[in-house]
């Protein structure tokens, strides 16, 4: 098949079409929609009849946002965790029903449980050096706002999503970077859509006043594990 | 307030930088090979359990 060249490997657009005015507000809730949701649709409805070449679209639709996902929750071992999830979502892949946006949440649990399951084989072990950095070792002072989100690498960003409580970081993640509407990522969390929008909403808002205050404040050392009442907020089984 | 200056179109900018990721070929090459050795398996799974049906309202 004629698709990915080395160009076409890197997902840099954002997928939300946030305009002026058009931020999160008070409500945290995003419009639906996802600028590939068509074609991943079309893509997983061919693998399903069994085109791999179909599969391999969905794969690559997909990925950038599951392992971004994972990686705020597993760091270091995302790919890993990334390539458990495949194999089982290839071996379910004829039991899914839904578009586009459900693959994306569908893919999404299957990778959250495979995440889960390997966060308890670590707490069993001593835990990883990764996990023990303080994770809001920033780069430099930035003067404004603006300048920092201009430099905004993917690797300081996810230390300042892992340095959220998790639930937050989890919201965050499943609708900014999954791409999830609001109900979807409550479903992919077992929580109801409201708990996962205030999350989301104050994740964001969080991660906004970090990014401007940057250089200039001690952001503490929270690691993902960690909620703000100190309540578990994982243990949904795989059903 | 300082929320509102860094509202616009925050959540598109960081959701693209934590995408930046570039698709590993040869984890594609595996997900691939698992996907067809499911398919010409012949035993493969096609009733949806509770967790696998994701289409509209059925949450």
């Amino acid at each position: 098949m004629a698709m990915g060249g080395a160009g076409d490997r890197r997902a840099r657009y954002g997928f939300f079409a946030y305009g002026r005015g058009q931020s999160l507000g008070q409500t945290g809730e995003p419009r639906r929609g996802h600028a590939h949701d068509g074609e991943l649709g079309a893509a997983v409805a061919r693998a399903q009849e069994g085109d791999d070449g179909a599969f391999a679209v969905a794969y690559r639709i997909v990925q950038p946002g599951l392992l971004g996902y994972l990686r705020g929750l597993v760091g270091d071992e995302a790919e890993d965790v990334a390539a458990d999830a495949w194999l089982e979502i290839a071996r379910d892949l004829g039991r899914f029903r839904g578009d586009g946006a459900g693959f994306r949440g569908w893919t999404a649990t299957i990778a959250r449980h495979r995440a889960l399951d390997h966060l308890r084989r670590q707490r069993v072990r001593p835990r990883s050096a990764t996990l023990e950095q303080d994770v809001f070792e920033l780069p430099g002072p930035h003067s404004t706002h603006d300048q920092a989100l201009e430099s905004l690498s993917t690797e300081h960003a996810l230390d300042l999503v892992r340095g959220l409580p998790r639930d937050q970081a989890e919201a965050v993640l499943l609708r900014v970077v999954v791409g999830l509407d609001g109900p979807a990522a409550a479903r992919v969390l077992g929580k109801r859509p409201g708990a996962v929008r205030t999350a989301a909403y104050r994740g964001l808002k969080r991660l906004a006043r970090e990014l401007a205050a940057e250089g200039v404040t001690d952001a503490g050392t929270r690691t993902l594990g960690e909620s703000d009442d100190g309540s578990a907020t994982d243990g949904h089984g795989h059903g | 307030m300082a929320e509102q200056r860094n509202g616009d179109g925050f959540p598109a900018l960081l959701g693209a930088a934590l995408r930046d990721v570039v698709v590993d070929d040869e984890a594609e090459r595996r997900a691939v090979a698992a996907f067809r050795l499911a398919r010409d398996s012949g035993d493969r799974a096609t009733s949806p359990r509770r967790e696998d049906d994701w289409r509209p309202g059925s949450a």
